[in-house]
Parts: C-alpha cells; sequence; structure tokens
C-alpha cells in the first residue's frame, strides 16, 4: 500500500493525506514552500528533516528545471497578452455584457492576483518580472477604460509612432529652499527617463525640461503621474546637473523598488 | 421553498467572505467554518447542499473531510477550492469524492457557474 504523509505549515494548517508523488509533483510546481512537518498517520508530526523522501521532495529544483518553468511562465503571459489584443474589456474579464462595475472589479482584482510582480519570488527572471507587470499594468489600464466608458470598453488606443508627443515640460515650483516637479506622462513618453546620458531611469535619476535656475544639490520633490494608470510616484532627491535654459537632472534618493518596477515597465512599453 | 444551503470551509477570513461575496447572486443561504473541525460540526448539524472546501486547514485536513464526507454517502456536492492545482492532487481530490475543483485564485463567476450546476445536478438526491 502506498504510504501518505500529511504536511503542517508554520500556522499547522495540514495538508493530507497524500502520496509521495504528489508531494513532488507540488514542490516542483513551487507549491510547497513553508512545510514545517510531516506525519504518516496524520496525528504525530516530526520536523521535516526526520523523513528524508519528504525533504528531498521539498529540495529546491535544479536551476536548468526553474529557468523552464520562467521561460515557460514568461511564454504564457506574453501569449495571453498577444491574445487580449483585440478583445473589448469585458472579454477580458470574462464577464456577461451586463456586469457592473463592481463585478468588474471583482474580476480584475482576481484576474490581476496572478500578476502581481511582489509575489514573484527573488530568483525571478528580468523577463518574468517584465511580462507581469505588463499584464499588471494592461490589466490596470483596462480596469480603468471599463470604469471610464462602460463595460463595452474597446481596447485602450495604441499610440501611433508617428504621433507627436507632447511637450514634456514639467510643472515646477519653489517651497522653501526645495523645488516641487511635477511631470504627467502621456502614454508612450518615457523621454524624462532616457533623454539624458546620465540623469536617466538606470541611475534612478530623471530629467526636468525647464527653464527654471537652478543649482545642483537643491533638494527636490518629484512627484509623476503616468497616463492610463492610477498610481503616482513621489520621491525626494537633489539636482545633479543643469543644463541652462533647457533644464536639470534630479537623481531620485527614495525609490522603492515596486516604483522602480513601474519606471522600468514604463520605459520598456514606451520604447 | 427553502433556499439550498451552502457551506464554505476555509481558515482564510478573506477568502471566505471573497467566497460569499461571489455567491451573492446564486439564491442560496451561506454559511461558514473556519476549521476541520467546525465543518465538521456543522456538517453533523445539517448536511449541506453544497460544501466549498479548502484543502490545506487546521485540525482535520480538507482532503481528510473529503474522504470522511464521502464515505458517509452525503447527499451533497462537494468542491475543492485551492491552489494546489497541480494534476495528480485534482485527480486525488476527484477519486476522494469531489465532484469539482476551483483553483485559487478564482474568478467570481467561475465560483457562481461551478455553484449553480452543483446544484443544478444535485436537485435530484434530496
Amino acid at each position: 500500500m502506498t504510504v501518505q504523509y500529511w504536511l503542517a505549515d508554520s500556522e499547522a494548517r495540514v495538508l493530507g493525506p497524500v502520496s509521495l508523488d504528489v508531494v513532488r509533483d507540488l514542490a516542483m510546481r513551487g507549491k510547497l514552500n513553508d512545510v514545517r512537518a510531516v506525519s504518516r498517520d496524520g496525528r504525530q508530526f516530526v520536523p521535516v528533516r526526520e523523513v528524508p523522501e519528504i525533504q528531498a521532495a521539498l529540495a529546491p529544483p535544479q536551476g536548468d528545471e526553474v529557468a523552464k518553468a520562467q521561460y515557460d511562465a514568461t511564454r504564457q503571459i506574453r501569449e495571453w497578452l498577444d491574445s487580449i489584443k483585440d478583445r473589448s474589456t469585458a472579454e477580458v474579464f470574462r464577464l456577461p455584457t451586463t456586469a457592473s462595475k463592481e463585478a468588474a472589479r471583482a474580476a480584475f482584482f482576481a484576474l490581476v492576483q496572478r500578476y502581481l510582480p511582489s509575489r514573484l519570488p527573488a530568483e525571478a527572471t528580468a523577463e518574468l518580472r517584465l511580462a507581469c507587470e505588463d499584464a499588471f499594468l494592461t490589466l490596470a489600464e483596462r480596469m480603468i477604460e471599463f470604469e471610464k466608458k462602460g463595460r463595452n470598453a474597446p481596447p485602450p488606443a495604441i499610440p501611433k509612432a508617428q504621433q507627436p508627443l507632447p511637450n514634456p515640460s514639467a510643472s515646477v515650483t519653489w517651497r522653501g529652499g526645495m523645488i516641487h516637479a511635477k511631470l504627467s506622462l502621456a502614454r508612450g513618453d518615457a523621454r524624462p527617463f532616457t533623454m539624458d546620458a546620465d540623469a536617466n531611469w538606470k541611475a534612478d535619476a530623471l530629467f526636468v525640461v525647464s527653464s527654471e535656475r537652478v543649482m545642483v544639490g537643491t533638494p527636490v520633490e518629484v512627484t509623476l503621474t503616468f497616463e492610463g494608470h492610477v498610481t503616482q510616484i513621489h520621491a525626494t532627491g537633489r539636482v545633479i546637473g543643469v543644463q541652462p535654459t533647457v533644464g536639470f537632472g534630479v537623481k531620485m534618493l527614495d525609490l522603492g523598488e515596486h516604483q522602480r518596477s513601474i519606471i522600468r515597465t514604463w520605459v520598456a512599453r514606451a520604447s | 421553498m427553502a433556499l439550498p444551503d451552502i457551506l464554505i470551509v476555509d481558515d482564510d477570513r478573506l477568502l471566505r467572505a471573497m467566497l460569499k461575496d461571489a455567491l451573492a447572486d446564486v439564491p442560496c443561504t451561506v454559511r461558514e467554518a473556519d476549521s476541520g473541525e467546525t465543518a465538521l460540526a456543522a456538517v453533523t448539524e445539517r448536511a449541506p447542499r453544497v460544501l466549498l472546501l479548502d484543502l490545506v486547514m487546521p485540525g482535520p485536513s480538507g482532503l481528510e473531510l473529503l474522504q470522511r464526507f464521502t464515505a458517509r454517502k452525503l447527499p451533497m456536492r462537494i468542491i475543492v477550492i485551492s491552489s494546489l492545482d497541480t494534476e495528480s492532487l485534482v485527480q486525488q481530490a476527484l477519486r476522494d469524492g469531489a465532484h469539482g475543483f476551483l483553483s485559487k485564485p478564482f474568478h467570481p463567476l467561475d465560483v457562481q457557474n461551478v455553484v449553480r450546476a452543483a446544484l443544478e445536478t444535485s436537485a435530484g438526491d434530496a
């Protein structure tokens, strides 16, 4: 008779009885990350290290397997993104045409959970992270479109390359000894993050187009808004370079990983 | 005529609330259980028409509950809801008596559809 196992996590939540094959299968898919104790009868639990076959099954997969799983996941997300390009938002959210905004929100939150960049493991490849960010932002855009235009909203328009982007001037004001720069970025416009060789996104910096006279070292408060997105970025930093009458570079000093990932995705989508 | 009774068994309060919300448009009464023990007590008190069952819980696990309820041949449909949606575990749950398997994170419409279907197929059991 096949040996059965019960697995308990750190909160004493139990899965079982399951066979070793099921444990291996779950572990391979990264679904068992918090197993602390094992039982063979569902009553007496011992630490995982005392059950070698379970310990081996739970061991992290080899690098090749991880890389292949991440490659497959990335490809699936990209294919899904391609497949929804021409579908209406109701279709993407798998909602009936009579669905309410509340139903759309519930569908959005259910869908978006699959692509939350914050849920990715630390070793996730850059490609997978970018694919998740694209999926997350696409769904967010669709939700905003749905709320603005109703359930039959077509897919958001993709900016045409030949369409001139608006002047990237920022609103710059002084508060005490500090500059407050507000930049509203149109869809497809990542120029503040890419136009300057030194003050660019790779260095947690941006270039503010402004005729305001500033000095290197001046403290700056930056507010960034992205067309089609509800998320704003607020950051503080300092002026790191000045081009008189053209503008100045700002190094943002308190960006978190989430904010970096928004900027990175914005730049990637604009390129 | 009494509304059909649905029992949600999940130790996560948020998940129970999401499932309950998903069932708002389905004419039914909803009870909740937050562990294997409370689920056993709730089913003993009155077997629901449909039971939405998490697999990983304190006390008797979801799979143990599934096996026990199946052995008692209770006239209820059991739908497993879990993020542990590997082929082998889904097959085991179905072998152990589950009538359906829904992956977490779930879509509210999928919950409605699967529960409506279970209610329809269980109509002749009572």
